[in-house]
């Protein structure tokens, strides 16, 4: 800690806001490049800094004057139910975008390992996505933000508190004139109910919202339609026809997991006979939701309205007259058009929120004529807390601009780098005479404020959120807080200094008014509301459906097309660090990318006819230009691309993300503008000379022609139950045969529901303590998952069927490692597991040699021996960190079968079905992954085997998987078949 | 004396004398000379510089690797065998024609051995060793090799008796033990002679010792043929469980282009044909440097370029078969991995081992061919190298393309692989100039022998 410093000598600092008009001084910022300016170090050597920072963090919380006892003690009596080496599990919630994603956390003597879906609460039922899956990390991340710092220095909160009170008394004296607050959106009550609170304080201050992705055109266009702030909810579990224009329902977001989910019920449902699951999209850039398609139309993003008027024309919606349409186009939406009449009320035109109002408008208007409000359209009033006219960032900006700002709290937002670059927020906010950042990191905009103030991560912190549906969730800390942070709430409730500033309290004083209307007595309060922690969200509070009257008629024109000249550029968030808020966590840095498969890095995606006429190739520089813009970026081309469309990725190109995120990449806000944030038109895109090498996990497209991907048709799945898919009857062996006995662990996976958005795969990471090995060990084919998701395409490039195939260890009865393996360290154990012995394996990596399937993982270094404190506090004790020179892979979760398997014989019973379920599976938002007892005829499990669509991968060599894939079905025409 | 080149004198088999008739005591100086004075020690002194600064880079380049871990190779999934088990099977197949020449022909009673055995034989323990190195350098946990082998263990686990990898671990030392005390048998009544003419103290004691007690005495001879007899039958079988080993070391897994019966034989004819074109090489080098032109004649380069050019014409034979083979199973995965090969990335080392091995032998057919020492020689590199391509060819090819195209990928050797290649080539030339210098590179017991044999002969033509 450093000396204090007598209050007035740095409250001056801030109070004299002429002195710093100019910005920081440059000696701060170069204190702040000192502390922060990591970039420089290789990625292994962050794990040499991490062990420095634990012992701060250390420190800091030996500190803490908010722990009661103040020493630690080990234990003498053993705490109530805490039985050391059995983990407990607290129902809370991870953010993304302010939304809260229902969680379970997994702990182990007071370290969070794990994170799993909530299964009781109503917004995904246990699924999870890429994101969730990853928070635990970020909980550990070394590069998180640990003290107060003032001008670059380190501070205390008790200078923040010196420096509160005499902010409060200035804003008191004027009624909060020039204070301004800007967040992401806010779905929390309690946030909320402070924002209120400070605004009934201090009338004269003004909140702001900003989210870099965010849904504001959609609130527009429903504002436009309906007369009215409302939500928008897809109940896919009840859209027989989905016609998606440019809307990625199944792809990453705030949504996913409930996306996921309902159109995974309602796929269920309709291979079990229950009416239809049909998809057809139409997209500028290829997305998850194209990929799981029955017709898929690419097309460019300006090109969406022209089809949404056809639509609208031929289903006598109103609107714009029918625009001039290509044969191709036609023909979709012809086909479109057929299926939502026929599915009058169970259907659901998506328009994607990237799209301009005027066009999500005729979706919403198409959706009232097709009697689907209500039934697969839900409104209801806004999740998250409007963002009216005047309080977006543009007019925070204007304000700066006039002069209007004096003080500015940004609350866990990083403007400076998500900011459109026209709008050159950071040379704006450096006019603010003071400025405080409060965030996780340490960032680009904390870079140019006078104060950072570290905030607790939502796994260490009390609040709340509302899910997707509007449920209230709760977030409960599953460890102290690592470092001396604070919770956003205790934030404000520092500043305002009314009431408590403890996050419990916080938080529960907004549910008081509440709990004393649904019990009467305190203890039955407390009971409620402690019910309500174990829940994790409080039951019945997802936002009521509303049925808002038409408010207007649809535009009567819609913005011209373009000429096929021009190139647009869209713009996407990253599937692995979203909008730039992830960049810094490794597991999402190396998750490939579902459609790519690139690792560490982002690319300007182009068509692959784009490519011919530009003489591009993947990895060359190209630089793209857009109005006086221009970046440079490695090029992909990328299958299914619209002709003349360039997808951009935003979220890369970081510069103060940390020693793993930053300098990765290029940074598409440089070319994002605010009135048109997702589409630039008159582009330009020329080779620049160079390539780049990428790193990516897969090499190869297509299947060879090789039957790995099996389609069938749904029509031929009806009509002859017995049509798919074994080869040829079973070869003799000369071993026994397994399974030898009960149980026989088993695994099928159904292709048909994968969408490959990857949240297996960090579960896995997450549970098996899987190391990330950095760019250059993933380009040399040195990647750890063990777990990958294979994704294949067929058909033409311009526009070709894409499946995902996630694949695990196979667990062969007839396993081709162990005959390979001089000294028995890959064996087969009970239940027919073919089993790693690490401490035995002495590397020849002939198992690898042998494995047809490739899923073996070999520790080319030590990998994990000098990972820092925190990441080694977020390893699973109950899985082994191997060492250099082992061979690892799948283990079917080989340490939660034991954990069930004694806790059985305890009992003295059989292992039921589902008692266990492997991190994949449990992760999976769409439940395509069901493991369990395969000589239990009674297993769901076995009944998934007894599937007419299940076979087995590379069947053909005698290895009889475990692991078996039930066949992806084609619904409608089928598409380019491989 | 005739002249090497002199018209051919009727002989049992047809042929010309194999060693110029002369004197036992004129072979006995000039094979003794080259030890105990050596001509051209500077050159030695250069050579052996040269080859121990190689051995230090071997040591290095293991250093570096025990320092940081097997990912200093380029190796990764799928192709996650390096140049290291390249270089052992090219080395162990070098070192088979050793024992061949040796054993195998002196079964056979072929007296043209007795030239070519002792360096031979100093090849293949060296060559051995060399091999050795690797598979233990290839292990992710170097340290723990030793669980390879069945000994009694607190762990209570023995080694996988299945893996084609423990036949190695069985076949190998034994080979390198039966090479090695059939070498030494072979060098004890050299030693003798030596040890005799040494006039320097420290030789007379080294050259006494290793020829434990040996005075030519009946009994000795009679008891060390019968020795060296045994251990030659013994050897010879051997070989063929060495390549056989390392042959299923492919063959077992099931990866299209290792599953393959023809393995076995194939690796053992692309050992022989290898060791021979070393031989080849040496003799030439030796006969050059040394002299040896009457002692290693050109009728020994002319059996050696015979030899060469059968057995490159079976590993030709195998080329064809291995390709037929995949075409005629009809198996999707083996028509790729033929095509692979063909077209694929690695093409250049498909048609580099065709290119060396039975397109350069074919030079061989002629018989003034088989007599140039430099085309001999020459033709001995080029299959050297064509074999070495032939070992990354079948390793490389199989594994970088094998079922799922998802998992493919591609291999490309790091410096670490390719230094300690050279270093392990290094640390053979150190062992061989050692022993060029500290023994007598020709057994000169047995190439008497053979002058015995020749005089008889010439005496019972001349009659």
């Amino acid at each position: 800690m450093p000396p204090l410093n007598p209050p007035g000598a740095w409250v001056r600092t801030w109070r004299s806001p002429e002195e710093l008009a100019g910005g920081l001084p440059d000696t701060a910022l170069a204190e702040f490049a000192e502390a922060f300016g990591v970039t420089e170090a290789s990625r292994r050597q962050v794990l040499k800094i991490m062990a420095a920072s634990l012992a701060l963090g250390a420190v800091s919380s030996c500190g803490d004057a908010s722990d009661p006892s103040g020493v630690a003690v080990p234990y003498v009596n053993q705490p109530e139910q805490q039985i050391p080496g059995r983990p407990r599990y607290y129902a809370t919630a991870t953010l993304l975008e302010g939304f809260a994603q229902p969680v379970l956390v997994e702990t182990h003597e007071g370290r969070p390992t794990k994170i799993e879906g909530n299964p009781d609460h109503p917004v995904g039922r246990g699924g999870t996505d890429a994101f969730i899956q990853a928070a635990v990390l970020q909980l550990y991340d070394p590069d998180r933000s640990q003290t107060v710092q003032h001008l670059g220095r380190i501070a205390t909160w008790g200078h923040v508190e010196a420096a509160f009170a005499d902010l409060r008394r200035r804003l008191d004296e004027t009624g909060g004139a020039g204070l301004r607050l800007l967040t992401g959106d806010v779905t929390s009550p309690t946030l909320s109910r402070q924002l209120d609170r400070l605004q009934a304080r201090w009338p004269q201050a003004r909140w702001h919202g900003f989210e870099p992705v965010g849904s504001d055109l959609r609130h527009t266009a429903l504002r436009q339609t309906f007369g009215a702030r409302l939500a928008a909810h897809y109940a896919l579990e009840r859209a027989h026809v989905v016609v998606a224009l440019d809307e990625d329902l199944l792809g990453p977001g705030p949504a996913q997991v409930r996306h996921a989910d309902g159109w995974a019920s309602r796929r269920r449902a309709a291979l079990a006979g229950d009416g239809a699951c049909r998809l057809m999209v139409a997209e500028p850039t290829p997305t998850l939701t194209g990929a799981m398609a029955e017709s898929r139309l690419p097309v460019s993003a300006a090109r969406i309205g022209a089809l949404a008027s056809a639509l609208a024309a031929r289903l006598r919606s109103g609107g714009a007259a029918a625009p001039q349409l290509s044969l191709g186009e036609e023909a979709w939406v012809a086909a479109a058009a057929q299926a939502l009449q026929e599915n009058h009320g169970r259907a659901l035109v998506a328009v994607g929120a990237h799209q301009p109002a005027e066009v999500q408008a005729i979706g919403l208007h198409l959706n009232q004529t097709l009697g689907n409000l209500g039934a697969t359209l839900v409104l209801t009033d806004p999740v998250a807390r409007p963002v009216a006219e005047g309080q977006d960032l543009l007019a925070l900006s204007a304000a700066i601009g006039t002069g209007d700002v004096e003080t500015l709290l940004l609350l866990d937002v990083n403007p400076t780098y998500t900011a459109p670059a026209h709008m050159a927020f950071p040379q704006l906010l450096q006019q603010v005479p003071l400025r405080l950042h409060v965030g996780l990191f340490a960032d680009e905009t904390a870079a140019l404020c006078h104060w950072h103030l570290p905030l607790s991560h939502p796994l260490e912190s009390w609040g709340d959120a509302r899910a997707v549906d509007g449920t209230v969730t709760l977030l409960q800390p599953t460890v102290r807080p690592l470092y001396e942070t604070r919770s956003g709430h205790e934030v404000l409730a520092l500043l305002l200094a009314e009431g408590p500033t403890d996050g419990l309290a916080i938080v529960r004083d907004t549910w008081q008014t509440h709990l004393d209307g649904w019990a009467d007595d305190p203890a039955a309060q407390e009971e409620l509301w402690r019910s309500f922690l174990r829940a994790g969200f409080i039951p019945d509070t997802a936002l009521q459906a509303r049925r808002p009257a038409l408010a207007g008629e649809p535009a009567a024109a819609l913005p011209e097309s373009p000429g096929a000249e021009g190139i647009e550029i869209v713009f996407r968030p990253d599937p692995c660090v979203w909008d730039g808020r992830f960049a810094n966590c490794a597991w999402l840095q190396e998750l490939p990318k579902p459609l790519t498969k690139l690792t560490w890095d982002t690319i300007a995606a182009v068509s692959p006819s784009l490519a011919a006429d530009g003489n591009i190739r993947t990895g060359d520089l190209v630089r793209v230009t857009a109005g006086t813009g221009s970046l440079e970026a490695p090029a992909w081309v990328l299958p299914g691309q619209a002709e003349r469309t360039v997808t951009l990725y935003l979220g890369y190109g970081r510069t103060r993300a940390g020693r793993v995120g930053s300098g990765v990449g290029y940074d598409a806000y440089r070319l994002r503008r605010w009135d048109q944030p997702w589409m630039l038109r008159d582009a330009a895109i020329s080779p620049s000379g160079s390539a780049v090498p990428l790193a990516t996990t897969q090499h190869h497209d297509t299947t060879a022609g090789h039957p790995i991907v099996r389609t069938v048709a749904l029509r031929e799945l009806q009509a002859d139950a017995g049509a798919v898919h074994h080869e040829a009857p079973r070869q003799p062996s000369l071993y026994r045969p397994w399974p030898e006995g009960d149980p026989a662990w088993a695994m099928s996976i159904d292709v048909d529901l994968c969408i490959g958005c990857n949240a297996c795969v960090i579960a896995c990471q997450a549970e098996n303590n899987v190391p990330v090995v950095g760019r250059e060990q993933v380009a040399g084919g040195r990647e750890m998952h063990w777990l990958r998701i294979d994704r294949y395409y067929n058909g033409p490039p311009e526009n070709p069927g894409t499946t995902f195939m996630p694949i695990p260890c196979m667990h062969c009865e007839k396993a081709p490692c162990e005959v390979g393996c001089p000294v028995n360290a890959t064996v087969h154990g009970n239940g027919g597991l073919n089993e790693m012995v690490y401490n035995r394996c002495i590397g020849t990596r002939t198992c690898s040699s042998y494995c047809p399937y490739k899923v073996r993982r070999f520790n080319w270094f030590d990998f994990t021996g000098d990972a820092s404190p925190q990441v080694r506090a977020q390893r699973n004790p109950d899985v082994t960190v191997r060492a250099r020179g082992v061979m690892e892979k799948c283990t079917y979760c080989i340490q939660r079968i034991s954990a069930a398997s004694r806790q059985a014989r305890v009992e003295n019973r059989p292992i039921g079905d589902g008692e266990v379920v492997p991190a994949c599976q449990q992760a999976c938002p769409t439940t395509a992954i069901m493991f369990g007892n395969a000589a239990d005829a009674g297993t769901r499990v076995s009944q998934w085997k007894q599937s007419s669509r299940e076979y087995g991968l590379l069947e053909h060599l005698g290895t009889r998987p475990r692991t078996t894939y039930l066949a992806r079905v084609t619904t409608g025409e089928p598409r380019g078949e491989s | 004396m005739p002249p090497a080149d002199a018209p051919a004198i009727q002989h049992p088999m047809g042929r010309r004398p194999i060693v110029p008739v002369r004197s036992f005591a004129s072979i006995n100086e000039q094979i003794t000379a080259i030890t105990l004075h050596p001509p051209y020690l500077r050159n030695w002194w250069i050579g052996i510089l040269i080859s121990g600064a190689l051995t230090g880079l071997l040591v290095l380049s293991i250093g570096w690797l025990f320092i940081r871990g097997g990912g200093v190779w380029g190796i990764n999934i799928p192709v996650n065998w390096s140049l290291a088990i390249i270089n052992y099977v090219w080395w162990i197949a070098i070192g088979s024609a050793g024992t061949l020449i040796s054993a195998l022909l002196l079964v056979l009673e072929e007296p043209w051995r007795n030239s070519l055995n002792r360096f031979a034989e100093a090849m293949t323990v060296f060559a051995v060793i060399c091999a050795g190195i690797f598979p233990i350098i290839h292990l992710g946990r170097p340290f723990f090799f030793l669980w390879l082998f069945p000994y009694p263990n607190v762990l209570g686990v023995w080694p996988q008796f299945k893996s084609p990898l423990e036949w190695d671990v069985f076949a190998v030392p034994v080979y390198l033990v039966v090479s090695v005390l059939f070498w030494y048998l072979g060098l004890i009544p050299d030693m003798a002679s030596l040890r005799d003419r040494a006039t320097a103290r420290w030789a007379q004691v080294f050259y006494g010792l290793l020829a434990l007690g040996w005075r030519g005495s009946v009994t000795h001879w009679a008891r060390w043929r019968r020795v060296y007899r045994l251990i030659a039958i013994l050897g010879v079988p051997l070989v063929i469980s060495v390549h056989s080993g390392v042959a299923l070391l492919y063959a077992v897994g099931q990866i299209p282009g290792w599953h393959s019966t023809i393995f076995p034989p194939f690796f053992i004819i692309g050992a022989v044909f290898n060791g021979f074109a070393v031989v080849a090489m040496i003799a030439v080098v030796l006969r050059h440097a040394f002299g040896l032109d009457q002692l290693v004649t050109l009728r020994h380069l002319d059996i050696l370029g015979m030899v060469l050019l059968a057995t490159g014409v079976a590993v030709g034979y195998c080329y064809v078969m291995e390709a037929f083979t995949a075409w005629y199973s009809g198996d999707l995965y083996e028509r790729q991995t033929l095509w692979d090969r063909a077209v694929g990335i690695y093409a250049w080392s498909y048609w580099g081992a065709i290119a060396c091995n039975v397109g350069s032998i074919q030079v061989l057919w002629w018989p003034a061919a088989r007599r140039s020492p430099w085309i001999l020689f020459a033709v001995g590199a080029i299959t050297t190298v064509g074999m070495w391509l032939e070992r990354f060819m079948l390793q490389t090819t199989p594994l970088y393309q094998d079922f799922l195209p998802s998992s493919y990928g591609v291999y490309w050797p790091s410096f670490w692989e390719y230094s300690t290649l050279l270093g392990s080539i290094g640390l053979f030339f150190f062992l061989f100039l050692l022993f060029v210098r500290f023994l007598p590179m020709i057994s000169i017991f047995e190439v008497a022998e053979v002058v015995k044999d020749e005089r008889r002969s010439q005496a019972e033509g001349g009659r």
